[in-house]
């Protein structure tokens, strides 16, 4: 991911390239899952199979590489500046995934159960996700030199990855205990209609191409801020010096 | 390593003995949020009773972050923060000693909270021995996670405010297990649970914690 | 349509193109400061 240099914007090749797959493919997975005929179990609601376990699984990937970023930041050999942009840009981006996961798992489960929010293993799983993910960034936007931030925001990573799968385990053996509302119920078995497969697997694409999108936009802006802020404080220093020259 | 852990966790409690923190201000704001429960749900003695096993940990985790707080500022307000870093401590023991201190405050903590909790939400004591294991595994997770991310929110103005955004989301699966497994010793739970389970989940998370602890404090003692 | 299948795709459809726009402008605004400052 070359960073465009004399340009006015983070756009490159490689981004109207994606950005045009993104865009299609989206458009698709809309235009596929609005088509889906009604079910008998759920009504129209099984159209939205197209966009919720796409937006779950964004979010997913967002974490996995802000994780894989952050371990390849800690390892001595392989350390550079780009994993921890890569680390910083992905998370923020999961949490807009996250969050999507949130609310379109809410609108899915609110006609079923009647109510907006079902304590099941999964949306509770993103709910704790997207705390991570937000202290992630709080720390990450603590006035630190770049080293320091690099290594404390990889230390958290690195270890909310580690208790994400044992909260899932926690949560679902505790849900499990209640037999209550839960989001798998109304999900698609395998007795489902192959177009909803289908609109469901397009649906993971298209988010997948939307995320690699937004990540090497996010990527460039992240070392442009770096740069810009380099820059500034070299200004900075120069007018110190500049004044303590000319003061008596 | 573990004389050097023994060095640091020693001043720790020695401070603490001397300066009482913890047992004039932390004990008591437990003790107060038990009884701010009690306002809260009413003091229907049933709802109380139901709920008093994920009422006391949720007390303790609260506890934890302050303690955790107090830990990082006995470094900072004596400025023996960078003087840690340079005495040539291993960094595993220091983290250890650290974790440890704060793991025997929670204790103490807790024994007087279940004293509390007993006695304000009409509990009857039982299971002794789960409920043991219990508080020593989910206090020496919680004592991990805490000094770990006490590491990296210090030396910042907020870190304050973002120790327990931090913490909390990391120990939930701590309070998860802690809480089932106390229902099960206690037999408040309204359905059946088998407490073997989750105190297997809170040794994996106790191990978890304090490896990461062990291997991330030398790393992060090393920037400048 | 029905109404909350229409506001899951709006939902997201939404946030999605709003957060795109807003790394496009910061990146446009940042890429011109840099340049300037080269």
């Amino acid at each position: 991911m070359n960073e465009p240099r004399n340009r006015t914007s983070t756009a490159s090749p490689l981004t109207l390239s994606l950005g045009l797959a993104a865009l299609l493919s989206l458009g698709a997975t809309v235009a596929l899952g609005l088509s889906l005929p009604a079910t008998v179990e759920q009504g129209e609601y099984s159209r939205l199979i197209a966009i919720h376990p796409g937006v779950a699984w964004a979010s997913y990937v967002s974490f996995g590489v802000t994780a894989l970023a952050s371990a390849l930041w800690l390892w001595p050999r392989t350390r550079a500046p780009r994993w921890d942009l890569l680390a910083g840009a992905s998370a923020e981006i999961g949490v807009v995934f996250t969050a999507l996961t949130l609310a379109t798992g809410s609108i899915w489960g609110r006609p079923t159960w009647g109510v907006w929010w079902v304590w099941d293993a999964r949306l509770t799983l993103s709910a704790l996700m997207l705390a991570l993910y937000l202290g992630y960034l709080a720390l990450r936007r603590v006035p630190n030199p770049p080293d320091a931030r690099a290594r404390r925001s990889a230390v958290a990573a690195l270890l909310a990855v580690a208790v994400v799968p044992l909260n899932h385990f926690a949560v679902d053996w505790w849900r499990t205990l209640h037999q209550g509302r839960s989001l798998a119920q109304i999900d698609p078995g395998n007795d489902l209609d192959g177009a909803f497969i289908g609109a469901m697997l397009l649906g993971f694409l298209a988010m997948t191409l939307v995320y690699a999108w937004l990540l090497v936009h996010r990527v460039r802006v992240a070392r442009l801020e770096d740069e810009v802020e380099e820059a500034s404080l070299a200004v900075a220093l120069e007018e110190r010096r500049a004044e303590a020259l000319v003061a008596p | 390593m573990w004389r050097d852990a023994v060095l640091v966790g020693g001043k720790d409690l020695r401070i603490e003995a001397r300066s009482r923190v913890a047992a004039n201000q932390i004990v008591p704001f437990a003790v107060l949020v038990l009884i701010l429960f009690a306002f809260a749900l009413d003091a229907d003695r049933g709802v109380l009773t139901r709920a008093a096993a994920g009422l006391f940990w949720v007390a303790v985790l609260f506890s934890a972050v302050l303690a955790v707080q107090r830990a990082q500022a006995v470094e900072s307000s004596v400025g023996t923060g960078d003087a840690l870093r340079l005495s040539g401590l291993d960094p595993a023991g220091i983290f250890l000693g650290k974790a440890g201190a704060v793991a025997v405050q929670l204790l103490v903590l807790e024994v007087v909270l279940g004293a509390g909790v007993v006695l304000l939400y009409d509990v009857e004591p039982a299971g002794y021995p789960t409920l043991a294991a219990t508080a020593v595994a989910a206090t020496l997770g919680v004592a991990a996670a805490g000094t770990l991310y006490g590491a990296l929110a210090a030396g910042s103005r907020v870190s304050e405010t973002l120790l327990p955004l931090l913490l909390l989301p990391a120990v939930a699966p701590v309070l998860i297990a802690a809480t089932r497994a106390s229902e099960a010793a206690l037999g408040t739970s309204a359905l059946p649970v088998a407490a073997g389970d989750w105190l297997a989940l809170l040794g994996v998370l106790a191990v978890v914690y304090v490896a990461f602890g062990v291997v991330a404090f030398g790393p992060l003692m090393e920037e400048q | 349509m029905n109404g909350y299948v229409a506001a899951g795709y709006g939902i997201t459809l939404v946030t999605l193109a709003a957060y795109a726009l807003r790394t496009l402008r910061r990146g446009r605004v940042l890429a011109r400061a840099a340049r300037d400052d080269r």
